[in-house]
This record gives C-alpha cells, structure tokens and sequence, in this order.
C-alpha cells in the first residue's frame, strides 16, 4: 500500500488571460521510506504539485480535480482544520528553496524550534529547549546550545536549510516534500545535504519527496523518478532504468543535454520553447518538439502506461531500443 | 521600489545615441486600461480631479454672483435655489466662494508640489549620484527639516514670511522637500548598481548624460506618484495654514479661510458656512489619494492585478 | 540586541539628536530674524517714545548682532530662561510648562485611541482580504487623510454639542467650570481621580471626547493603511509559508509570525503620524479652544510675540524628536537585523 497517492490531480491558475492549467493529469506514487524525485524543467509545475498536495497554494491558483489519498483519505476533501491540526508538520512537512527567507527573521531559530514543539508536540519549555537541541544536533549543527541563539539572517545557507529540516522533522513525519532544497547552495553544501537526508530515511524510515530540476541530484538520492512535463507525468520508474534506458524521448533529451565530462561540440539541446500552457497542444503536450513524433500525438493523449523495464510511459511512440547513456557524469 | 519593466521604457533619442535597457511600448496603453477596470476607485479618484479642475476653471467665469460681493441682506442664510450653498455671514455667495477657492487652492497646491518635487528631486539625485560628502551633507540637512513636525514647521515658516499666496507655497514646499529628496536618493543609489546603467557606463555614456538621460528618467516612476498624492496633501496644509490666519487672508475666498470665518460664527449654528468650503478640501484631496493609490496599485508590479 | 546593547544604542541616537537639535535651535531663531522690522516695534503703539523703544530694543538685545543674539538666547537657554512673552509677561517656559499637560493629554490619549481601533483594523483587513472589514478599513483609511482635520472638528462639535447637545462646547478641558486646583499628574483624567473627585472626573472626559476623536479619526487612516499593507504583505512571505506548512494554528501564525514582522514598518508610521499629531493638535486646540501649547501658539502668532513662537517650536521639535528616538529604539530592539 502507498503512503501518498497522487491520482488525477489537476490545478490551475485563473489569471487575466484565462486559465492557466499547470497541473493536468497528474498521478505519483510513494511508498513507504522511498525516495521519489520529481524533474522537471523551471515552470514544468514541480513545486505546485508539493502545494497542491500540502494545499497551500496560493491565489489565484487552485487545485481543480483529482484525489491526494493518504492514509486512505482524500487530503483535499478533508477540513482546513484536520489539514492544519493533523496533517501539516505531523504527516508531512515541507521544507522550501531559498532557507534564508523561509524562517522567521525576527525570532531566534532557537523560539521559532521550541514553539514549533510546545505547540505541535505539547512539550514543556525545558523538555522543549533538550529536543531543540537534539534536533539540531540530528541535522550536523555543529555548536548546537549557541546556535539557538542565532537569527536567521546570521545563517549560511547550508545552515539555514539544516535548521528549516530539523523544523520539519519535528514532529516525526512520514512524509518529507523537499522543494528544491538544494538551488543556489554551493557543491560541497549540497553534497552534505544530500547525505543528510539519506540518513534521515536510513535512521527513521521516512518518505521523501524530492523536487527538483537537477536531475544528478535524483541519480545520487532517489529511488524512483517522475519526470514532469507541461503539467503532466512524462515517464516514472526506479531511477537506474529511467536513466540507463529511458523510454520518453523528453526524459532521454533531458538527460542527453547535461553537459559531461570528455563532451566535445554543443550540449544537444531541446529544440522549440515550453508548451503554452494557457493554451497547451493538443494531444500529447510535447509533440511540437518530438522526434519521435507521429499522427496519432498530435490528436490523443497518451496514457501513462506500464512499459519495460519496469517503467510508467505516456507516450505513442516510445524510445524502443535502449539508449546506453553514462548515468552519474 | 518598482524597477520592473514599466520602468524600462524607450525613450526618444539622437540618432548615434545608444539608449541602454530600452523595451517597446506598444501594448503598454491596454495593460493600463485593463488595471485601471479593475481599480474602480482609481477611476473615481481621476474623476473627482477632473470634476474640481472643471468647477475651478469654468466656474468662476460662469458663476453669478461676485465672490466678494457683501451684501449684508441676504447674510447668513442656508441653501436655497438662489444660493445652493447658501450665504456667509456677509452675505457672500458661497457657492461662488467655493468654486472661486478651488482655483486658488488648487494653483497654489500644483505650484507648491511643483516646486518641492522640483528641489528634492534634484537634492536627492545629486546626493545619490555623486555619494560620499555631498550624499552626507544634504541627507544630514533633509534630516534638520525633518526633525521638525511639519505642520509646526510650516507655521514657522509662514510666520517668518508674512501672509500672502508666495508664503503659503514656500511654506508648504519647504515640508515636503526631504520627502523627495529622500526617495530620490535611495532610488538613485539602487539604479545606479544596476545592470544596465553599468552597460550605458562601458559604451561610453559621460557622467552627466548617465544622470539624467538615463538613471533619472527611471526614478521618476514612484516620485510620480508621491507628486499624485502630495496635490492632496498640499491642499490640506495650504488650507490649514489660511485657517489659522498664517496664509492667505480674510476675506479670500480660500477653502481653509471661509472654514475659519464659518468658525467665527459657528455658535449661531450656521452650519453650511464652514461645512461646504470643507467638503470641497475633504472631495479634492480624496481624489487626489484615490488616484495616487490607484497609480501605486497599478506601476507596483507586486500589486497588479494578474 | 541584547539590553546593554539597546542602551548604548539609545545613548548613540541621543548623542545624534544634539547637533540636529542645535541646527534646529538655529534655524528656529533665525526665522524670527527674517521677518522684516523687529518685534518691538511690532508690538509697541505709536505712542511709545523714541528713547523708551530704543530702551526695549536694548533690552532685548535687539541692538547686537546676530550672532550675539543667539548666543545671548543660548545662554538663558541654558539656565531654562526662554524669553519674556510680550504677552503673558512670564518667562515663556513657565508658560510652557503650564500649558504642557493639556496638550500631552489630550495628544496622548488620541494617539492610543488611534492605535486602538488601527492596528485591529488594519490587520483583520489584511487577513480577510475584500471582505466588507476590509473595504471599512480602506474607506476609514482614506477618508481620514483626506479630511482637514480642522474641519471634522467643526462637524464632530455641530452634530454633538449644538444639534444634540450631549458634549460640552469648545471651552476648554472641564466643560464649564474652571479649576485652579494644583495638578498632580497634569493628567485631569488622572488627577481628578486621585483626588477622588468623580464629578471633575466626569466632566474632564466629556470634555476630552471631541477633541480626541477628531485627532485620532486623523491620527487612525495612516495606521490602518500601513497595518493592513504590511500585515497583507507579511501573510504572503515564505515565512508566512513554513508556518502554516508546519501545521501552526493559524493565530500562531498572524500574531507570532506575521504581526511581529509586520510590527517594525509600523512603528515607523506611527512616529510619523505622533510628529503629524503635534501639528494636527494646533488646529484642535483653536477650534475647541482647548488650553494647550497649540492654543498658546495661535494667540502667539496673532500678537507677534516672538520668544513665545520661538519657545512653542523649539519644544514641540524636541518632543516630537524625542517621540523618535524612543520608536527608534524601540525598532532596534524588535529588529534582530537592525546593527548596532
């Protein structure tokens, strides 16, 4: 049984122009202490799935069909009050890109972790101040009793994003939606944020959903991955066979343009722009830059369906022999 | 601040001249008119402005009677249809009255905004382009003016220059120039870091061109708009000065001057001599925030509608 | 910042007010030189003799040169002598000081009505954006900077106490009798009740209702606005964000997360609109011919009597700096960014 299924989930934004439908069709799987990458291009409606699911997305956006099932119930049919009681910061917490800016600037990291954990987990001040501690030391914050004392605008940003983590773990939850943790942090940092969370899922079990267009951070840390184009789910499978033979011509574009090691000439690049989303293609979104292209994208949607080795495709035509690709360069 | 694209725009220049940081225009008309649909009280705010610039342009000329014009008889007497505003205490139409005033205050609104964005602009230009000891000497002296409440300061002022129109527009800039001369500055000093002040700098731009063809022209937008606002506020000061006798005289026909003589008689209980002239103030300054908001609203790009 | 920091902080700030404050003392002084004549002979009738005004001016040390003038005014400065008023003939910081309480009262109490009804307004408009609250607060908001102040005074004391009759008219701050009983606080609120006198009590407040209501309406508008733009930007912050993301109760939120940011700008306006309230108070204290130092200015611009204007501005200036520095302070200690 999954922890989070994600089964149709459809958002749109409703702007002057019309709507702007960012999400359409989309479905996501994570199991128990899985790591899932969500990829995608900036714009392709990464983080607005993690919102859509948390449901804090904001004006004018707004989730307009599907199902978030969670531990049997539709997190988008339940009150906003079990949502914020309950779910939030219990089940599932997020943690956000640019840390600096996502903690409280005027309260010291130390008040906003202990208010968290009297709030959420009824702890008392002093019991509250030890946890805080172990918290901090949980993520590698060096120097931990002294660093409760520091604002966030002191703050690395390695250091700002180990706090923002030990604020979402607080409560133990099941579930870790990291959305773009580890932009503009430089190499060594993201590197030890990276660890940082496999050893959370080794010592705790939890489920991460990893959000991200950096698809060498999905080969070092995930499990599966779902890769996300125009608001719909491209390809999904475990990350070895979607990297070593990826089946949508999207994904294999993606992962042939990162430039490499020992590369000679131009990175080969995607040609066209990135569908309009106010008004998408019709048919398959991504058949205006295929070269897979045939008739039949171009009038229906292809449906995500089970291919081999072993992964989810939404396409009419395939990638059908293996594609060796050097994975990790 | 705004320096999103609106503020970015092509401005008109010698052939040979190369304007960094241009973008077109066209298009830029409908955005407007489309956040202005959505912002009805923009709308009524421009209005109003438009119905007092009418009243004081047209009304004196088309008016009956004399706005200085005693006549004893008929004084004091409340709205009727000869007089729809009824009569001061001198018998004075206040209807002449009021429209006659909105000339005057408006003028002497326009002329004192005019005259303070004229010097803070140029002060905080100035301090902002060039930095360093002009930057220090001039923010410490708009901190001086500043250390003053500005009513109080005005009064001074006005008080130091003798009754008259000249007193109430000096007196009324002199507050209002280090509120200029402070956004102008802090302006400056982003614009002047910014990409493409940089790029005009390498093709080769003098100093003096920088400064005013191109890091000016992109301050301007929210200076435009506290100039909006500041009409409305000029308004006010100018009238409270007159009210308290430190501006323009009995018997003006000024706004904040018929307020006071309506307070001379205010235990007769004459109530429309002193409530109009103060409603014409409370309408005009109204429209004058309602259309600077609305201007904020729509040249913010964080405030726009989406 | 930690407290011994804030007071070093205070001390520096207060170090800083000294030199505006002389440029302030200097400019106020040299206004009253550029009017054209001299207050003597503003003052003095046409039946004074020659000798007699050239007597006053000497006196005055009208006949020095400037610069010896204003080290003349520096010097009674010093020992608190601020010039005989031409009308009062008291040293004018007696009538300062006599004439303070009235003002500070009734500033006082407006100020906190204003912050009052603002600051709630402001922030459930921000909450609950375009609900009926919030078009309130705008309405209230924009009315209330758009109004003279001298102007609403004047209806607010047609409709309550010549049309309906519940509120003392413009005599002053007990209604109708006057009191020579020696003040305790300054406060008539205050005092009456120390002295256990409800009647006096009574009366001091009805008298104060008008005057402090059209204050504070004024006072009102730039609170709420601020309070509403900043609360409303506060709640869409990516901290605002990680809040709610975390499962805090959404009253955590407002107050813990997004007032406590939105607080600091806030400050910032409300000493603006106190330094607003000084001047706007002038205006009250004609219409409602409340005993003040605003009062006391008018019936000293009317009678030309220089140390008295000189006098009333120089304190207003420095209360109104020191209102600043306070709020100042007060933003250092809020603002963890703020450097020492």
């Amino acid at each position: 049984m999954a922890l989070l299924e994600v089964r149709n989930l459809r958002t749109s934004f409703f702007v002057r122009s019309g709507e702007l439908n960012v999400l359409d069709d989309v479905n996501l799987e994570i199991h128990q202490g899985e790591i899932v990458g969500l990829a995608g291009e900036t714009g392709s409606g990464k983080s607005v799935t993690a919102y859509s699911i948390m449901r804090l997305l904001k004006e004018p956006g707004r989730v307009v069909g599907g199902e978030v099932v969670w531990d049997g119930r539709d997190l988008l049919r339940v009150w906003d009050s079990e949502m914020e009681q309950e779910i939030r910061g219990k089940q599932i917490s997020m943690i956000f890109q640019n840390p600096r800016e996502a903690l409280n600037p005027v309260i010291s990291v130390g008040k906003q972790l202990t208010r968290v954990l009297e709030i959420r987990r009824r702890l008392a001040k002093g019991e509250a101040l030890a946890e805080a501690v172990r918290l901090l030391r949980s993520v590698h914050i060096s120097d931990a009793e002294r660093r409760l004392r520091s604002f966030p605008h002191e703050l690395s940003g390695g250091m700002a994003q180990r706090v923002m983590i030990a604020l979402a773990l607080s409560s133990h939850p099941r579930l870790l939606i990291a959305d773009e943790p580890t932009t503009g942090l430089d190499v060594t940092t993201q590197y030890q944020l990276v660890q940082l969370l496999r050893e959370l899922r080794e010592r705790t079990g939890m489920s991460i959903l990893l959000i991200t267009h950096d698809l060498a951070l999905v080969a070092e840390l995930c499990d599966r991955i779902a890769v996300l184009y125009a608001g719909r789910i491209a390809e999904m499978g475990p990350v070895e066979n979607v990297f070593r033979t990826p089946r949508h011509p999207y994904t294999s574009a993606l992962i042939a343009s990162r430039p490499r090691q020992g590369m000679t000439g131009e990175i080969p690049t995607i040609p066209g722009n990135v569908a309009n989303l106010m008004n998408p293609p019709d048919g398959c979104r991504f058949h205006p830059r295929c070269p897979n292209v045939r008739q039949v994208c171009t009038e229906q949607q292809p449906p995500l369906a089970s291919m081999e080795p072993g992964q989810m495709v939404a396409c009419h035509n395939p990638i059908a022999v293996p594609i060796k690709v050097a994975v990790g360069g | 601040m705004a320096t999103g694209p609106l503020l970015e725009e092509r401005r008109l220049t010698p052939p040979g001249e190369v304007v960094i940081g241009a973008a077109p225009v066209a298009g830029r008309l409908s955005d407007v008119i489309y956040q202005l649909r959505g912002n009805p009280a923009t709308i009524a705010g421009l209005a109003i402005i438009g119905i007092i610039v009418f009243a004081a342009t047209l009304g004196p000329l088309i008016a009956r009677y004399d706005p200085y014009q005693i006549n004893l008889g008929e004084a004091a007497q409340g709205p009727s249809l000869a007089h729809p505003l009824g009569t001061d205490q001198y018998g004075e139409d206040l209807l002449t009255r009021v429209m006659v005033a909105a000339r005057l205050d408006l003028v002497m609104a326009l002329s004192a905004m005019l005259l303070s964005m004229a010097v803070g602009v140029l002060l905080g230009a100035v301090a902002g382009f060039f930095g360093r000891f002009l930057d220090e000497g001039v923010m410490r002296s708009q901190d001086v003016l500043q250390a003053f409440p500005r009513f109080v300061f005005a009064m001074a002022v006005a008080w130091a220059l003798g009754p008259g129109i000249g007193t109430v527009i000096v007196a009324t800039a002199t507050i209002n120039v280090p509120g200029y001369a402070r956004l102008m500055r802090n302006l400056m000093l982003s614009v002047k870091e910014s990409q493409f002040a940089l790029a005009a700098v390498a093709v080769g731009n003098p100093r003096s061109r920088l400064l005013w063809r191109h890091l000016m022209p992109n301050c301007m937008t929210p200076v435009i708009v506290v100039a909006t606002l500041q009409c409305g506020w000029a308004i006010l000061e100018a009238a409270g000065l007159s009210f308290i006798g430190l501006g323009v005289r009995v018997p003006t026909a000024e706004w904040g001057v018929m307020i006071s003589m309506g307070l001379q008689d205010f235990l007769q209980g004459h109530w429309w001599i002193y409530t109009f002239p103060g409603l014409a103030i409370a309408v005009a300054v109204l429209g004058f925030n309602l259309f600077g908001d609305g201007l904020q609203d729509i040249l913010d790009p964080k405030r726009r509608r989406a | 910042m930690t407290g011994s920091q804030l007071l070093l902080y205070g001390a520096r700030r207060i170090l800083f007010i000294v030199p505006v404050l002389l440029v302030a003392l200097f400019l106020t002084f040299a206004l009253t030189r550029v009017v054209p004549g001299n207050p003597i002979d503003r003052v003095t009738g046409p039946y004074v003799s020659q000798e007699h005004r050239a007597e006053l001016k000497h006196q005055a040390y009208l006949d020095r040169p400037f610069y010896e003038q204003f080290a003349f005014y520096l010097r009674d400065l010093a020992q608190g002598k601020m010039g005989t008023s031409y009308t009062t003939a008291q040293d004018v910081s007696t009538d300062l000081r006599q004439r303070f309480p009235a003002t500070f009262e009734l500033v006082t109490y407006a100020i906190l009505l204003s912050i009052l009804i603002a600051l709630p307004l402001g922030v459930l408009a921000a909450i609950k954006k375009d609900s009926w609250i919030d078009q309130i607060a705008r309405v209230v908001s924009v009315l209330g900077v758009s109004m003279p102040i001298f102007w609403l005074g004047l209806i607010l004391l047609y409709i309550f106490f010549y049309y309906l009759d519940w509120l003392p008219g413009p005599v002053g701050r007990t209604g109708s009798v006057l009191t020579s009983t020696q003040p305790i606080t300054g406060f008539l609120t205050v005092d009456s009740l120390l002295r256990g006198d409800l009647g006096q009590f009574g009366q001091a407040w009805r008298a104060l209702v008008l005057p402090c209501v059209t204050l504070a309406f004024v006072a009102m508008a730039p609170i709420a606005r601020m309070t509403r733009a900043t609360m409303a930007e506060a709640m869409q912050s990516d901290y605002v964000r990680t809040a709610r993301s975390l499962g805090l109760p959404f009253r955590v939120v407002v107050f813990r997360y997004a007032l406590r940011n939105a607080l600091i700008p806030i400050l910032t306006i409300i000493a603006a609109v106190y330094g607003y309230a000084l001047g706007g108070e002038v205006l009250v204290e004609i219409i409602f011919a409340w005993p003040g130092l605003g009062l006391y200015s008018y019936n000293a611009i009317l009678s030309s009597d220089f140390p008295a204007i000189q006098g009333f501005v120089l304190l207003v200036t420095l209360l109104y700096m020191m209102i600043y520095l306070l709020l100042d302070v007060l933003t250092a200690a809020l603002d963890p960014r703020v450097k020492y």
